[in-house]
């Protein structure tokens, strides 16, 4: 089911792509990155606008007066939140649906890239039985090279002056800024004590998680990183609300006694 | 009651955990480099490279004489199917950590450890001579000199081996994984000829007085002339072929990953018999008194005629074969890829188990 209708066909819309763009994987990586993007704006719009309408909600006054107000009745307070939220006509679950239908369009993403990276015989038998019929096998094995790169291997950039051992990882750090700068100009500020918190350590984790990936898997999979990034912050940017002092706010809300 | 502060780093904490396992259960075992086990003998022991290990097996009782390394070591796995020195004396395997390793037959001692390489040991290392040759997915083919483990000389080709060498005389005659075949003169370290065959090549050609003969993901099964890499014949196959035909009788039998396996006249490339099978098959048939053996993706092991492809025997395994099977003592061994047991020692004649071998954990 998963292979049937999210992993093969974009396993073949991948190789497609390569094939029309001169089989250059990394530039195929990038446009199906932008491609997979665009066929999902509308879903991480209403994401952002239900990001930016709960960011709204918890600063108004009546919100912060019912956090006070029943802050030893969980039960009270979450009844009471309810009640804001159908007053208001938000719908808490309108921020998660829009993620969980993208979940499996990234997952997939991520599959298609590390399956048609085949560098091992048992690597290139599993993507076989992926391939449509009128995939043509010519383009197999793929042309992994891009830039100064092996995009089926963790990259490292060896320069002269350095010794022979010593490779940047630029691909490892790009992801690390880039993750840091998506998560901090495109998440809407959380005033609650806890919700903040939670914020501020995702926005700290996720990138060395991120760069854990990219420094030990294959570069196709970091320069997604970095192509899905950077169109996330370019996306946002569209839409008129990015506020660039966001990357240098380091504020965590203090939990409230 | 839980302070707000845990309650936050577990609920994150399980975030992240939960994006690991997905970004990782997604690719599955694409991120790490599998292959199927290698086997090779001296007659009288079973040597299977596979993952970790390098198991010596006697081939009468199916017990284990020795392992290399002793111990697991997670850097160092092993797919290559061993080369055996002349005398049996050494074994040669190639390994996923770049390195190409000499090892003592008899005890599995190692005698030397070479770092040549700068890319994976895929194909099996073929000795030649004084020299071992070792095919790398760094592109290179490198001449060791099989005392020492030294290099000796090295020829860079157009992309990666995957393939062993197929070697004649003082020629080699090398698949390169994109496409391209080439004989190299291996006094002079010069190519004799080179050809786009359109097609990756994952396994070594098959040589005959006359003929080369040589599959790939493309076009199906080639003759070529070993002279000057002209065509002689092909034939279409419905799937990839990653393993060498089997010549015998003057057929050139062969199965592809959709689960065919054909029979063609070696003269023309006629096709002389064709027989589906349940499972890709991705080794090489081998043959033995008249009988075509092949096993498949699916577990199967098969017995066929030679002259006609009909039935012998059948049978049915859980695990997923791969291995090119290779005849020791009279017995036919198979090894899996999948699965707790490694190897099985199958009869010939009958396709009953003769023995069977679990590696110890």
């Amino acid at each position: 089911m998963w292979d049937t209708l999210i992993l093969n066909p974009m396993i073949n819309a991948l190789l497609w792509i390569y094939a029309v763009l001169g089989q250059n994987f990394g530039m195929a990586i990038i446009m199906f990155t932008i491609v997979i993007r665009l066929v999902t704006i509308p879903l991480t719009l209403q994401q952002q606008r239900s990001q930016q309408k709960m960011a709204e909600m918890q600063q108004s006054k009546r919100w912060q007066e019912i956090q006070k107000k029943y802050k030893d009745d969980k039960q009270k307070l979450q009844e009471e939140q309810l009640k804001l939220y159908r007053e208001v006509g938000f719908n808490p679950m309108s921020g998660c649906l829009p993620t969980l239908i993208q979940l499996p369009i990234i997952f997939g993403l991520y599959g298609a890239i590390t399956r048609t990276l085949a560098s091992t015989p048992g690597q290139l038998l599993g993507l076989s039985i992926h391939l449509y019929p009128q995939t043509p096998d010519r383009l197999i094995p793929l042309n992994s090279q891009f830039l100064w790169m092996d995009l089926a291997k963790p990259e490292r950039l060896y320069l002269p002056f350095l010794p022979a051992t010593i490779g940047i990882p630029v691909l490892t750090i790009l992801v690390v800024i880039t993750t840091y700068m998506q998560s901090k100009l495109t998440t809407p500020a959380n005033p609650t004590a806890q919700g903040g918190q939670m914020t501020q350590m995702m926005t700290l984790y996720m990138p060395l998680l991120l760069g854990y990936f990219s420094f030990t898997f294959p570069a196709g999979l970091a320069l997604y990183f970095v192509v899905s990034n950077v169109l996330a912050i370019v996306q946002y940017a569209a839409t008129g609300k990015i506020n660039w002092s966001d990357m240098f706010k380091f504020s965590l809300a203090a939990p409230k006694k | 009651m839980i302070h707000p502060r845990r309650a936050s780093r577990s609920m994150l904490l399980a975030v992240l955990l939960l994006a690991a396992l997905a970004l990782t259960g997604c690719s599955g075992n694409v991120l790490t480099g599998v292959s199927w086990p290698g086997l090779a003998s001296n007659g009288t022991t079973v040597y299977v490279a596979f993952n970790s290990f390098l198991h010596a097996i006697d081939s009468s009782t199916g017990r284990e004489l020795w392992r290399f390394p002793a111990e697991a070591d997670r850097k160092l796995t092993m797919f290559a199917a061993p080369a055996v020195s002349e005398d049996g004396a050494t074994l040669y395997v190639g390994g996923y950590d770049n390195h190409v390793y000499a090892l003592d037959a008899a005890r599995g001692t190692l005698v030397w450890d070479s770092a040549v390489a700068t890319d994976r040991i895929i194909g099996s290392p073929v000795v030649y001579g004084d020299l071992l040759l070792v095919p790398s997915s760094d592109d290179f083919l490198y001449a060791l000199n099989r005392a020492t483990g030294s290099p000796t000389w090295s020829y860079e080709t157009a992309s990666e081996l995957w393939a062993a060498p197929a070697v004649e005389g003082d020629i080699a005659y090398q698949a390169i994984l994109r496409h391209e075949l080439l004989a190299l003169d291996l006094q002079t370290q010069g190519p004799v000829w080179q050809v786009d065959l359109g097609g990756a090549m994952a396994g070594p050609p098959t040589l005959t007085d006359d003929h080369l003969l040589i599959g790939n993901f493309v076009n199906g099964m080639r003759a070529i002339s070993k002279d000057s890499g002209r065509d002689l014949w092909s034939h279409q196959a419905d799937g990839w072929i990653w393993s060498s035909p089997l010549v015998s009788q003057d057929r050139v039998v062969f199965g592809d990953d959709q689960g065919w396996l054909t029979a063609l006249d070696l003269a023309d490339g006629r096709e002389i018999w064709r027989t589906q099978l349940n499972g890709g098959i991705t080794a090489s048939p081998l043959a033995i008194d008249g009988q075509v053996f092949a096993v498949t993706r699916a577990g199967q092991a098969y017995a066929r005629s030679l002259a006609d492809g009909s039935p012998v025997w059948q049978q049915t395994f859980e695990e997923e074969l791969n291995s090119t099977p290779i005849l020791v003592d009279g017995k036919l061994i198979i090894a899996s890829m999948t699965g707790d047991t490694l190897l099985r020692a199958l009869d010939p004649k009958s396709g009953l188990v003769i023995w069977s071998f679990i590696p110890q954990k």
